[in-house]
């Protein structure tokens, strides 16, 4: 019978599970970012996202969106996203120390995570990054300044506990703890020897609040409120930038000079993979993906010199800082680390040949496997974050387009070739732009050229008519854009620009900017079903325009009677000038 | 195999005597309640703090009749009828933000719209020959709202540029009570001050200007 019992406790902390982590890192996402292909990313990451605000995936999720349209240049298809993540991560409490929350309550009292701190201060730099990419400096100053928020110092916890003789000796205990010892562990032991020494004592963390020490927060704030005028503020966020990162006083002061009328932000990278470690795999730490070295990034425009900006935030190091740790997965920890040793003493004390405190010793053995199932932490994390930012500071020619090179030197991957980088389109304040640079290096990552026409650069390579029937335009439908394809030649049948978007329409492909600028997934160069122009200083733009595409599988009969007709005389139509357009 | 099966399954084990079944029974019952409360802790902890500054856009209350008395004394329309020409072509552009907070697109649009599109508002400009005109990421994005924007030329390329900008500039004051907050909503309060200006569009000078204060109010949850 005690045998029948322990086989029984064996597939309860089996059915337990359920309370684990159902899932860590998507593998599947982070080849795909590493290999830049983010369109399909940002399609998989949609397709299993949460519904519901109870699943703590439901932030998380939409920061991953928010993260890879930005990437893939689509930002108008995240816009609610941003919006409700912002509302979200704004909910703050007010607390007398203003640290971060880890939870807001939602509506119905449901509990909706917002992520570990780091994750929440990404956030709002993306947040920012999107409206500084529409010309709203304003709004990215103030997400850059909320993304600000005050840490947590526990050095001085640790401190004491060792002088004080701490009671605890798990492993990497506090005792004997000094601020070289506390600063020479790794994440998980320093995480562990506060969580012991908070267990041992009894009581909560105690910590200091210390002012928040992420770079890339600082500098946006700085750029941004320069850009609205507002002085005073762009110079304590650049004072503050000083002391927190000296390395950074030569970009310090080339943001306060003004010189500049294009801020370049780059990610390259994948950011740490979040691990549950320590005793029953309690404590939650981040274990790097992409080394964290000091190479700059070089920045080539138009042929010229190659310009040299330092790593502004390392996403390894913040997530690996005590100070950054998120107190709800300690407190989890400590509970569970605490109950694990309470059930150990309670089997030693049963242990005997009596057979009534054998099967109590049977029900405490089972208490302890539970403790071991359900106390793996939770690894559900932001998987589409880089290891690392850069910031670089360009003047490019106002109002026309230039080829900007990136590299980071002795990387892998890390490179990328723009050939049609837009300057401002006036002069006056600066303009902001976005690149993820992958972690391969794709054949289109560098080639450099641009084999279809789209709304950014306007007609350049032939043949001129739209890629469903057979050509290399996938620009907007619009009067313009038929009126071009009549003087190349082509479809001069078709008058009406009505008749035209029918024609996608009629193959199901939402046109966006026309009939939607919500959601949308893939172009339909990669398969998709968006016809959509990517920002043109993307990584999006240069994958989709950069190499040649397989041939459009028409659904429609008129689609494809279009394209055998167009593939039957394949030169334009010169005989007779073009219809009057409708 | 559940947790009320195991339990069973001990009882029918612990055929005995009444004293033993009851020592037994108290020990596993302990040891179950332990295994609950673990249990509970699957669902992850926390402490409520009970304060925080959420903001929703329907806090935001833009009084307009004061704008629109304002305007119609200005000297830009005071000579301006219903006949006057040429027309007053009016482009009404989404505010700029200058505040501590993040204003979204949705917002800014609808913070100028919510002037522009009053009705009292829109038959002092239709009374002086002033037409409004949106930009059209604007208009979409008011339409999606169902927000009904007075025709126009349905083309951009048609729409004849524009003579004057009505644009909006927001600033913000910040107050937080902290500890002293007796109830979410006195714990933090963002005064938006927004200044309406009309200039002309070819000098850029601003021939009319009126400041209004906007209240949001904060409430909502957290907990760490």
């Amino acid at each position: 019978m005690i045998l029948c019992g322990m086989l029984g406790m064996a597939s309860m902390a089996g059915l337990l599970n359920g309370c684990q982590s159902p899932m860590g890192r998507d593998a599947g996402v982070t080849e795909l970012v590493r290999a830049g292909e983010y369109g399909q990313a940002r399609d998989r990451v949609a397709a299993n996202s949460p519904r519901s605000t109870d699943d703590r995936s439901y932030m998380l999720s939409r920061m991953r969106l928010v993260t890879l349209a930005l990437a893939d240049g689509a930002g108008q298809s995240v816009e609610g996203d941003v919006d409700l993540l912002y509302d979200n991560l704004r909910t703050q409490g007010v607390n007398a120390d203003r640290t971060l929350s880890t939870f807001l309550i939602g509506e119905g009292g449901s509990r909706i995570y917002k992520g570990d701190p780091f994750e929440q201060a990404m956030a709002y730099h993306y947040v920012g990054l999107f409206d500084g990419m529409r010309g709203d400096w304003g709004s990215t100053r103030a997400a850059s300044t909320n993304s600000l928020f005050l840490l947590r110092d526990f050095s001085k916890t640790l401190q004491a506990t060792g002088k004080q003789g701490g009671s605890t000796t798990r492993r990497g205990g506090a005792r004997g703890m000094n601020e070289s010892r506390i600063a020479a562990l790794g994440q998980p032991e320093s995480q562990e020897a506060l969580i012991a020494a908070a267990a041992g004592s009894g009581s909560d963390f105690d910590y200091t609040t210390t002012a928040s020490d992420f770079e890339l927060g600082y500098v946006m704030r700085a750029i941004a409120a320069f850009q609205i005028q507002e002085r005073e503020d762009a110079q304590e966020a650049l004072a503050t930038l000083r002391q927190v990162a000296p390395r950074l006083s030569g970009l310090a002061d080339q943001i306060a000079s003004g010189s500049y009328n294009t801020v370049l932000v780059v990610d390259y990278g994948s950011g740490p993979e979040k691990i549950a470690t320590g005793p029953s795999n309690a404590i939650a730490a981040h274990r790097p993906l992409t080394p964290s070295t000091d190479q700059p990034l070089s920045v080539n425009v138009g042929g010229g010199g190659w310009g040299s900006f330092p790593v502004v935030t390392d996403v390894n190091r913040i997530a690996q800082s005590l100070k950054w740790a998120n107190l709800e997965e300690m407190r989890l920890a400590k509970g569970f680390i605490g109950d694990a040793l309470m059930i150990g003493g309670t089997v030693v004390a049963v242990s005997s040949d009596d057979d009534e405190a054998q099967l109590a010793g049977v029900a405490a053995i089972l208490a302890g496997l539970i403790v071991k199932a359900t106390s793996q932490a939770d690894t559900r994390q932001n998987d589409a974050l880089p290891q690392r930012v850069y910031v670089a500071l360009l003047n490019l020619p106002v109002g026309q387009t230039s080829r900007v090179e990136l590299a980071v030197p002795g990387s892998t991957g890390g490179r990328m070739v723009l050939s049609y980088f837009p300057g401002p389109e006036r002069s006056g304040r600066a303009q902001l732009r976005y690149v993820r640079l992958p972690g391969s290096t794709p054949q289109w990552a560098t080639g450099g050229k641009v084999l279809y026409n789209s709304d950014a650069t306007g007609k350049v390579v032939e043949p001129n008519y739209p890629y469903i029937l057979g050509g290399r335009d996938v620009r907007t439908p619009s009067w313009e854009v038929l009126r071009s394809y009549h003087e190349s030649g082509y479809l001069r049948e078709i008058t009406s620009v009505n008749d035209l978007i029918d024609l996608y329409k009629d193959e199901g492909i939402r046109l966006v900017g026309i009939d939607t600028d919500q959601r949308f997934g893939r172009h339909i160069l990669e398969g998709g079903n968006a016809l959509y122009t990517p920002d043109a200083a993307s990584a999006g733009f240069v994958r989709l325009y950069s190499i040649d595409r397989t041939p459009y599988q028409a659904r429609g009969e008129k689609t494809r009677a279009l394209q055998e007709r167009l593939r039957a005389a394949p030169g334009p139509t010169t005989s007779a000038a073009p219809a009057p357009l409708k | 195999m559940t947790l009320g099966s195991i339990h069973f399954d001990a009882r029918t084990h612990l055929r005995g005597t009444g004293r033993d079944r009851r020592s037994t029974q108290s020990h596993f019952a302990i040891a179950l309640g332990v295994a609950c409360v673990l249990l509970g802790g699957c669902a992850t902890g926390g402490r409520v703090q009970g304060q925080s500054s959420r903001f929703r856009a329907a806090d935001m209350l833009v009084s307009t009749d004061e704008i629109t008395d304002s305007l119609a004394a200005s000297s830009l329309l005071a000579g301006r009828s219903a006949t006057t020409q040429p027309p007053m072509r009016l482009y009404v552009l989404p505010a700029e933000n200058l505040s501590s907070e993040r204003l979204s697109r949705v917002d800014g649009s609808v913070m100028m719209s919510m002037v522009a599109l009053d009705p009292r508002m829109m038959d002092l400009l239709q009374s002086k020959n002033v037409e409004i005109y949106y930009p059209d990421d604007t208009e979409k994005l008011l339409k999606r709202f169902y927000v009904d924007v007075p025709g126009g030329p349905a083309s951009m390329d048609a729409r004849p540029g524009p003579t004057h900008f009505l644009t909006g500039e927001v600033r913000s004051i910040t107050r937080q009570a902290g500890q002293q907050a007796q109830a979410a909503s006195d714990a933090r309060s963002d005064l938006f001050s927004v200044t309406f200006r009309l200039t002309d569009a070819e000098s850029n000078v601003a021939l009319w200007a009126h400041d209004v204060r906007v209240r949001r109010v904060a409430h909502g949850v957290v907990a760490d």
